[in-house]
């Protein structure tokens, strides 16, 4: 049984954003988790906890491949950059998320549908 | 590999520490746009970002490979508890190491003697043939039989034992003619020069000779230093144009190979013809029965074509079998009996280990339990134990293997008399790759019983009680059953070791009729224009000149040379061993003459008989004045003597018939005339004096060199089959008690560990210390007991079978009996010291409080 996560998302879904979020281009870790946070209007608020861990698992799945730059500021920062591989799993997650969130909503507001 | 992947570890830590490092100044920077004060920033940042420790660790985790790291981690701890346990696990370090030992020395010796007795690479194409020598045929046979098809080449080999006469002296070798191709065919060369080569037959001038290793070393200055060499080889000049590596030695133990003369040639002479043998390399897709049934065709036109001008009928049988399965037969039997002990003893050294390492675990119980309490998980316990186990019996069995792989180098010259295939014989690697192996299979397997028995255990948590009452029962009846086995085992082993041990020893005292002390005996090799009767000229001449105490001629030697039988007398015959002796034989030999009188010069038409022969023949009658038929012609029974015992094991009662020596012929042999000079001497001093006396005075026989050797140095090497049966028996003897002592040791550890509580409650009731010690002694006692009666059941029949292999076995010896059942309570004794001491140390009311 999928574990929850620990912010409250559904397994994967932090891997999700984090792919979606790359595919408008190549980012550093600290800029990444600014620009989920902002793009979901604050709802979504990752970790550091659970960003790093997540980004070598998917650096280690080949999603994703990082090398070292410099920041806005000029500072050196590791930066990810989303793979053909990783374009791949990006579209199946969000299928499998349309998929699951039309499920739900059927659930949710029978009269609807 | 650990360290690579450390260093890849730590280039990943370094990456991610630095990007976190990158991340935390980011935010810094953030919040002092924000207006934060730096200060403030900097922990806030911090706390924002939480345990950046954590955050690493959860990083580098994703980059473990799990089953790696889990075994490193188990096998980390079972190294560090084997250390611990070192003590405890001594005995069963031995045990596994012994056996290994053990099967690696045997396995080391069927490889030398059965597996692989000759190296070659086709092996199976190099055929050795029977029923080939055809004499009196006026032409070469090896031209006549080399017309098989099926054969590629076709190859003699005769071997006889030649004076080899050198810068440094002479010596005899065992000097081998071959002829052309002997090298190709065992695909063999020279590790210095060469081999010999076709244009070495035609050759006229020396005989081009090709040395062994050990011979070049002994005798010619060392391999190198021989290339070149001029030598004398049985009377011919000689050149030494090659020296063979040391593994090569066909037909064992050859010491100078050289060309083998085409017929009318002369060739060089032998003191003692040795044999000849056919080797034929078959043609490639030719089965052995090909070679067969080719061979056999030319035969049957032999037969049809030669028989009717010779009237020699030339046999009907040929013998064909691979060389490898030729030198492997003789030495069958003796292998698959050493294999058999080495699988009883395999056997014993599994068990006892077993129960030695169950003991061993159930002493650590507490540990385990305490292990499972704190959260280890059963399987996990039970992966660190099994691979403990195996980790020990992996170091025990490469341990033992290695050093039987030494111990065989080491006891090489010892066993070589067994069979000169063992001089030669190297270590193969994969020989030693298989010793190791079953070294740590063996440890394995013992580890599994407590691996087994602790997965039975029903509840790990209790620290008080582990097994239920009915389980505890039949795993007590289990160990016993085996401990009762092994004891068993031991005995007939150890009974095995002393019969053979008391049967070396009447080997050795047996009564041979003759005193061997201070006897010496010659081979001269007399030249054709010697006188007959020369070489018992010059014995009369050794006894006239007080040289020697006494001397005689003979046909042939007691003990050293083959014996030779005839059926005497008038049917129903009687077999006896027939010797030609000159006058003053038996005086020589020290045989007395109990009727009648011993032969004199020029005597024939008479015969002296021995006792057993008189007896024979004649009963009480006196044998003196009979007529007995040898040959189809009468002789007068002129003496009776004592009987001569050649046999040492004593499996036959020989009789013998004694001729007088007229003519001083001995049996022809490649054209040379050896007759046998006996010699008394006052001792043993005196007897080296004569050896150097006896050189010159041959050669003006004329005779051609001398070979003499001591009586006792005769006996020596008739009874080194008997001292290495007692060898190899007593050291399984005394495996097999030091295995039983450990297997006694483990059953009564264990069971004092498991009547721990028992012997607290008998204590509690006011039972003495030394009252639980004798019931200690006394359990270890019965299970010895009942394991010496029935070893000793098994052992008689074992041995009466044993009894058709090795003559002279008294299989029903009480005193080995006796002496194994008391040195198998010795063992129990001692082994059961230990663990009575250590409860006698213990707090046992203490025990029971726990």
């Amino acid at each position: 049984m999928p574990r929850p996560d620990r912010h409250g998302l559904f397994p994967g879904a932090l891997e999700m954003m984090i792919l979606q979020t790359l595919r408008r281009g190549p980012m550093h870790g600290y800029a990444l988790g600014q620009s989920i946070r902002r793009a979901s209007d604050e709802l979504v608020h990752v970790e550091e906890g659970s960003l790093y861990p997540a980004l070598q698992r998917m650096l280690k799945s080949g999603w994703l491949q990082a090398e070292w730059g410099l920041s806005e500021r000029n500072r050196e920062v590791r930066i990810y950059r989303l793979t053909r591989e990783g374009r791949k799993q990006l579209e199946r997650r969000v299928s499998a998320f349309e998929r699951l969130l039309e499920g739900v909503v059927k659930v949710m507001r029978p009269s609807e549908s | 590999m650990r360290m690579w992947s450390r260093l890849l570890g730590r280039r990943r830590t370094r990456t991610v520490e630095d990007e976190v490092r990158s991340h935390l100044a980011e935010r810094v920077d953030d919040l002092i746009d924000d207006g934060v004060p730096a200060a403030e920033a900097h922990f806030r940042a911090l706390r924002e970002f939480g345990s950046v420790t954590r955050h690493l660790e959860d990083s580098r985790e994703v980059w473990r490979f799990r089953p790696i790291d889990e075994f490193s981690r188990t096998f980390r701890f079972a190294v560090r508890s084997l250390r611990a346990h070192v003590s405890a696990l001594a005995p069963c370090l031995l045990v596994i190491g012994l056996s290994a030992g053990l099967f690696a020395t045997t396995l080391v010796m069927a490889d030398a003697l059965v597996f692989r007795p000759i190296q070659l690479k086709d092996a199976d194409r190099v055929l050795t043939l029977g029923g080939l020598s055809q004499p009196g045929l006026g032409w070469d046979v090896v031209d006549w039989w080399s017309q098989a098809k099926s054969l590629e080449r076709l190859v003699l080999t005769e071997s006889g034992l030649a004076t080899v006469e050198h810068s440094g002296g002479s010596t005899n070798a065992l000097a081998v003619a071959v002829s052309p191709g002997f090298f190709a065919v065992l695909q063999a060369s020279a590790a210095f020069g060469r081999v010999l080569e076709d244009d070495d037959y035609h050759r006229v001038g020396p005989l081009a000779l090709v040395a062994s290793e050990p011979f070049s070393r002994g005798h010619l200055g060392g391999p190198q230093a021989a290339i070149g060499a001029s030598v004398r080889v049985g009377g011919l000049e000689g050149v030494v144009v090659g020296v063979m590596p040391p593994t090569f030695s066909y037909p064992a133990p050859a010491d100078v190979w050289t060309v083998r003369r085409s017929q009318g040639a002369p060739q060089f002479s032998v003191l003692r013809p040795s044999g000849s043998s056919w080797i034929g390399l078959a043609a490639p897709g030719q089965s052995i029965a090909s070679v067969k049934s080719d061979l056999l065709a030319l035969l049957a036109r032999l037969n049809e074509t030669h028989t009717p001008k010779t009237g020699v009928r030339y046999g009907e049988m040929i013998g064909a079998g691979t060389i490898t399965e030729t030198l492997a037969r003789p030495n069958r039997a003796a292998m698959l009996a050493l294999l058999w002990s080495t699988g009883i003893v395999l056997l014993l050294a599994l068990a006892s280990a077993a129960t030695l390492l169950l003991g061993h675990v159930l002493e650590r119980r507490q540990e385990f339990a305490v292990r499972v309490a704190l959260g280890a998980s059963r399987l996990r316990a039970l992966g660190q134990l099994s691979l403990e186990m195996v980790m020990l019996g992996g170091i025990a069995g490469a341990v033992g293997g290695l050093a039987g792989a030494a111990l065989f180098n080491a006891v090489r010259p010892v066993i070589a008399p067994l069979s000169p295939l063992l001089a030669t014989a190297g270590v193969r690697p994969t020989v030693i790759a298989v010793g190791l192996v079953a070294g740590a299979a063996i440890g394995l397997l013992a580890g599994l019983s407590p691996v087994l028995g602790t997965a039975v255990w029903n509840d790990w948590n209790l620290l008080r009680e582990r097994i239920s009452d009915r389980g505890a029962r039949r795993g007590r009846r289990m160990r016993n059953a085996l401990v009762v086995f092994q004891v068993a085992a031991a005995m007939v082993l150890i009974v095995s070791a002393g019969v053979a041990f008391r049967t070396f020893v009447q080997a050795s005292d047996l009564s041979l009729g003759f005193d061997p002390r201070a006897l010496i005996a010659v081979r001269v090799v007399q030249r054709p224009s010697a006188e007959p009767g020369a070489a018992f000229r010059l014995a009369q001449q050794l006894v006239d000149e007080h040289v020697a105490v006494a001397a005689s001629v003979t046909s042939t030697i007691p003990l050293a040379d083959a014996r030779g039988f005839l059926y005497v007398g008038a049917p129903p015959t009687t077999p006896a061993r027939s010797l030609v002796v000159g006058p003053g034989f038996f005086r020589t030999l020290g045989v007395p003459v109990l009727h009648g009188r011993d032969f004199r010069l020029g005597e024939s038409g008479t015969a002296i008989v021995s006792k057993r022969l008189a007896r024979q023949r004649w009963g009480d009658r006196p044998a003196v004045g009979q007529l007995l038929l040898v040959n189809a012609t009468g002789r007068e029974v002129i003496g009776v003597v004592d009987d001569l015992q050649e046999d040492l094991e004593g499996r036959s009662e020989d009789a013998q018939v004694y001729l007088p020596m007229v003519v001083n012929n001995g049996p022809p042999s490649l054209g040379a005339t050896i007759v046998k000079l006996i010699v008394r001497c006052s001792g043993p001093r005196a007897c080296a004096g004569i050896e150097a006396e006896l050189a010159p005075r041959i050669e003006r026989l004329p005779g051609l060199m001398v070979w003499s050797e001591t009586m006792e140095t005769v006996l020596g090497s008739k009874l080194a089959g008997a001292k290495l049966r007692t060898l190899v028996s007593s050291t399984y003897g005394v495996l097999s008690f030091i295995l039983a002592t450990a297997a006694i040791y483990g059953l009564v550890r264990y069971a004092v560990s498991a009547r721990l509580r028992e012997f607290g409650i008998r204590v509690a009731f006011g039972a003495s210390g030394s009252s639980i010690q004798k019931l200690i002694f006394g359990y270890g006692l019965r299970v010895t007991a009942v394991g010496i009666v029935i070893g000793a059941l098994l052992a008689v029949p074992m041995l009466a079978l044993a009894r058709s292999l090795v003559f002279g076995l008294s299989f029903l010896d009480p005193l080995a009996y006796v002496a194994a059942a008391a040195a198998l309570l010795v063992s129990c004794v001692l082994a059961a010291v230990g663990p009575a001491r250590r409860v006698a140390r213990m707090d046992l009311q203490r025990i029971l409080s726990e």
